[in-house]
């Protein structure tokens, strides 16, 4: 077997199909990174290019999800089409292909380049009784578990923050690629991957499954709090709202005592974080006129200051605004159709590693034109095989 | 038969992390095949005795009991910690310290979620980590990063959460921000982190001078990320969007309907939802006129309903959605799934545990996994979610029991004979059993 040479992360090409934000995100961190991403959009463009506010040829979820990728349009019905994709999977190192909220139906299943690797991302995976099934990001939410825990005890369970079930899962399949391509560097042998939203979500909780097959409890939902203990939380304060985790009996304290309000510890109702949340009602009703007259500035202030986890709970406006990200320099500018847009920066930073964020690829863009312009480095590559396929050598 | 390879065979970790976002990271590399080794302080899980009311009341423990070594069998360690091994070192002491420096020699990864502080104080930032290894990945994952005002901040991923801006968008249409069940940033940290790391782990095969790097992962940072395309659509509407609860702009309806359950048949409609006796819901999401028309005729709704188009259905949702809970009110969720789905509807029964772990779907894709473990006994847990056919996870060791590696990693890669060892464990350098 051969080993790869040394091949540079810049170096990596990816090909990803225009699919879900699990494909696209998982393409966001190769091409974030520096990998030469290639994304292959059908006639008409990705649907995704009209999901959420407009920008330009395409929207705020296109312009996030695939910053700094190539943009090639290419027919799958059609063969030439599928030709000239078998050309650049020969050249490519891994291959992205993501669908929701309708199943997966590869178009790359009969695809067998010995070196490549082959990424599926899709709501229930490519296998098992539901492999057809439909799931929106919504649906996602109570296929893994989440949303069954989450909201009040006698209302209708709610779903997450937008998108996140797809966010897991395209970084379970980027985790997973990074894993194979190492694996290939040893072997020269690519693979393919099966990720479902179903299953990365259902690895994501913290002890709903264990409660359950250890003490053959249901974990519930129990309104906005947490069930390890109490004060976990989200409480009104005199000018928006604050999150509080005092979830240990020491960090109740210190803050109780910053408060002024040390008093209730002799509660016995109050003892533990265990005893708070069975009388949880009764507990912020001590609290909260206290809150309502301090500003979240005052609290976060006050409770950091003894050690007490409690921060701000900031809309998208205000999170724009926020001092510490500013100092780290979190944001950044990318231009979008005319239009300065601050980015959120990189997920983590490595040392020797730099990030980028460069603008989406055009919609309909002349294919090999839109190559040069994004100075794509495997250029070559797409031309040759565009010729080939051109000219009918399959 | 050769061994069945695995994608991260010959990476060793020393995983100093603690509770759910490191520990997760370094499953995750485990199940791919890393040599993941748990340096725990001697107190690290607690005190020796654990009162029967603390494991009952935590649900966590084997059948609820505290048992013979309770430091070893709590549910959430034993499920986040598979596929490592563990020993016992007082960083704090100068013996501790300078065996874990000679294991880091031999270490690829080192993995903490300490806040930025402890590290540097215990001389064993990267900087010192990485003159005694060049090849060495760092990662830190404290809550609001290395630097910065907040860069102190005591921080919790279930505060991560609303300070990521995450809660402000979610929360019923008639309520304030609102937390998820889970501690959501902690495995979304934990995924960024064996990501981060993957990267690394190429870098340096890649470098020819095989040097490593420090990784900073801020929680609040990556966890921002998942919500990029908000602060986006934020920026270019020049305000926030609503609370919607389970609503959606432009899939309708989209909601949460109760079903028949073991308590008969759903009263959430009259305001009535008993959780204990009767909590089984649909989440179904309409999100085209023809799936519309589908369900509008499962469910014999007359065509004055069925005819509506998108903007009609958001205008009406209310009472959509009250039409919608009566048809499923009397039938069971699987059932209204199937029925749903069949229709090419997306439709999902908003399944509990019990659901989960018994779950046709995930046993068909062999996602939960038994594992035996030696003073807990054996239980199911969820796997790895990534299905890899060359290199697939394996499930090869039980969560470690504390200090059991002792011996095998400071014997077996130190040389540290049983003399030494004894030597140190007098001095509480080492344990294989939590203070008294």
């Amino acid at each position: 077997m051969t080993s790869d040479p040394a091949k540079r992360f810049e170096d990596l090409l990816v090909i990803e199909l225009a699919g879900s934000v699990a494909g696209g995100y998982a393409g966001k961190l190769f091409a974030g990174f520096g990998a030469t991403v290639l994304l292959v959009e059908p006639p008409g463009g990705d649907p995704n290019r009209s999901v959420g506010e407009a920008l330009g040829d395409s929207s705020t979820l296109f312009a996030w999800l695939h910053t700094g990728k190539g943009g090639v349009c290419l027919d799958l019905q059609t063969a030439s089409g599928r030709n000239l994709l078998r050309r650049l999977l020969e050249r490519a190192d891994v291959l992205i292909e993501s669908s929701s909220p309708q199943p997966l139906h590869p178009a790359t299943s009969d695809v067998s380049h010995d070196r490549l690797v082959k990424l599926y991302i899709s709501p229930f995976g490519l296998t098992g009784p539901y492999r057809g099934y439909r799931s929106t990001p919504f649906t996602d939410y109570a296929a893994g578990g989440q949303m069954f825990v989450t909201g009040e005890p006698d209302r209708e369970p709610l779903q997450g923050a937008g998108r996140q079930p797809e966010y897991a899962a395209g970084t379970y399949g980027f985790i997973a690629a990074m894993a194979a391509l190492r694996y290939r560097a040893r072997s020269g042998a690519g693979q393919t991957i099966d990720v479902s939203h179903m299953e990365a979500m259902a690895s994501m909780h913290q002890w709903t499954s264990v409660k359950w097959t250890h003490t053959g409890t249901i974990e519930r939902r129990i309104g906005n709090k947490y069930s390890s203990a109490h004060p976990i939380t989200i409480y009104p304060c005199k000018d928006g709202y604050i999150a509080l985790s005092a979830a240990g009996d020491l960090s109740t304290e210190r803050f109780l005592s910053v408060i002024g309000m040390a008093h209730l510890l002799a509660d016995p109702r109050f003892a533990t974080g265990l005893d708070r949340l069975e009388h949880f009602a009764a507990f912020d009703a001590e609290i909260l006129p206290w809150l309502l007259e301090h500003t979240v500035e005052e609290i976060v202030t006050l409770g950091q200051e003894v050690r007490v986890p409690v921060g701000p709970v900031p809309g998208m406006l205000e999170l724009l605004q926020d001092r510490h990200l500013a100092a780290r320099e979190f944001w950044e500018t990318v231009e979008v159709a005319g239009r300065a847009l601050r980015y959120p920066g990189p997920p983590f930073r490595l040392s020797r590693h730099e990030w980028q964020q460069k603008p989406p690829p055009r919609a309909g863009a002349d294919t090999a034109a839109t190559l040069g312009e994004q100075g794509i480095r495997h250029l070559d590559a797409l031309r040759q095989a565009q010729i080939s396929a051109e000219g009918g050598d399959a | 038969m050769p061994e069945q390879p695995m994608a991260l065979d010959g990476v060793r970790v020393l995983d100093l992390s603690r509770v759910w976002a490191g520990p997760l990271a370094g499953r995750i590399l485990g199940d791919l095949g890393a040599d993941v080794i748990r340096v725990e302080a001697t107190w690290s899980r607690g005190q020796k005795d654990v009162s029967e009311l603390y494991a009952q009341r935590t649900g966590r423990y084997p059948q609820g009991k505290a048992g013979a070594r309770p430091w070893n069998r709590e549910g959430m360690f034993n499920k986040f910690n598979r596929n490592k091994r563990a020993i016992t070192l007082q960083l704090d002491t100068p013996a501790g310290k300078a065996l874990f420096e000679r294991l880091v020699e031999t270490a690829d990864v080192v993995l903490e979620n300490y806040s930025p502080r402890v590290m540097p104080q215990l001389r064993l930032g990267y900087d010192r980590l990485s003159a005694l290894n060049p090849g060495i990945i760092y990662i830190g994952m404290p809550g609001f990063g290395w630097t910065g005002p907040a860069r102190d901040w005591v921080a919790l991923g279930t505060m991560i959460e609303p300070a990521a801006g995450l809660s402000s968008l979610m929360g019923y249409a008639d309520g304030g921000p609102y937390k998820s069940g889970v501690a959501w940033a902690d495995p979304v940290a934990a995924l960024h982190a064996a990501a981060a790391i993957t990267i690394a782990l190429w870098d340096r095969a890649a470098d020819p001078e095989h040097r490593g790097q420090a990784i900073e992962l801020a929680q609040v940072e990556g966890m921002i990320d998942f919500i990029g395309e908000e602060l986006l659509a934020a920026q270019v509407r020049g305000a926030d969007a609503p609370r919607r609860g389970n609503r959606h702009p432009f899939y309708a309806p989209q909601g949460c309907y109760p079903c028949a359950g073991p308590g008969g048949p759903s009263r959430a409609a009259e305001g009535r939802a008993s959780q204990t006796s009767n909590d089984r819901w649909i989440a179904i999401s309409v999100t085209s006129d023809a799936e519309w028309q589908a369900l509008c005729a499962l469910a014999g709704f007359d065509d004055a309903l069925a005819c509506l188009r998108l903007d009609e259905r958001i205008d009406r949702h209310d009472a959509l959605d009250a039409a919608i809970n009566d048809w499923t009110a009397t039938r069971d969720h699987a059932e209204v799934m199937q029925t749903l789905q069949r229709a090419g509807i997306a439709a999902v029964a908003v399944f509990d545990a019990q659901e989960l772990v018994e779950n046709e779907h995930l046993a068909a894709r062999g996602f939960y996994v038994p594992i035996t473990h030696p003073d807990a006994g054996t239980f199911v847990f969820p796997g790895l979610p990534a299905h890899l056919s060359a290199t697939p996870a394996s499930y090869r060791l039980p969560a470690p029991g504390l200090g059991e590696h002792n011996r095998e990693v400071l014997g077996g890669i130190l040389g540290m004979s049983d003399n030494e060892l004894a030597a140190l464990e007098a001095e509480g350098v080492i344990a294989s059993e939590p203070p008294g």
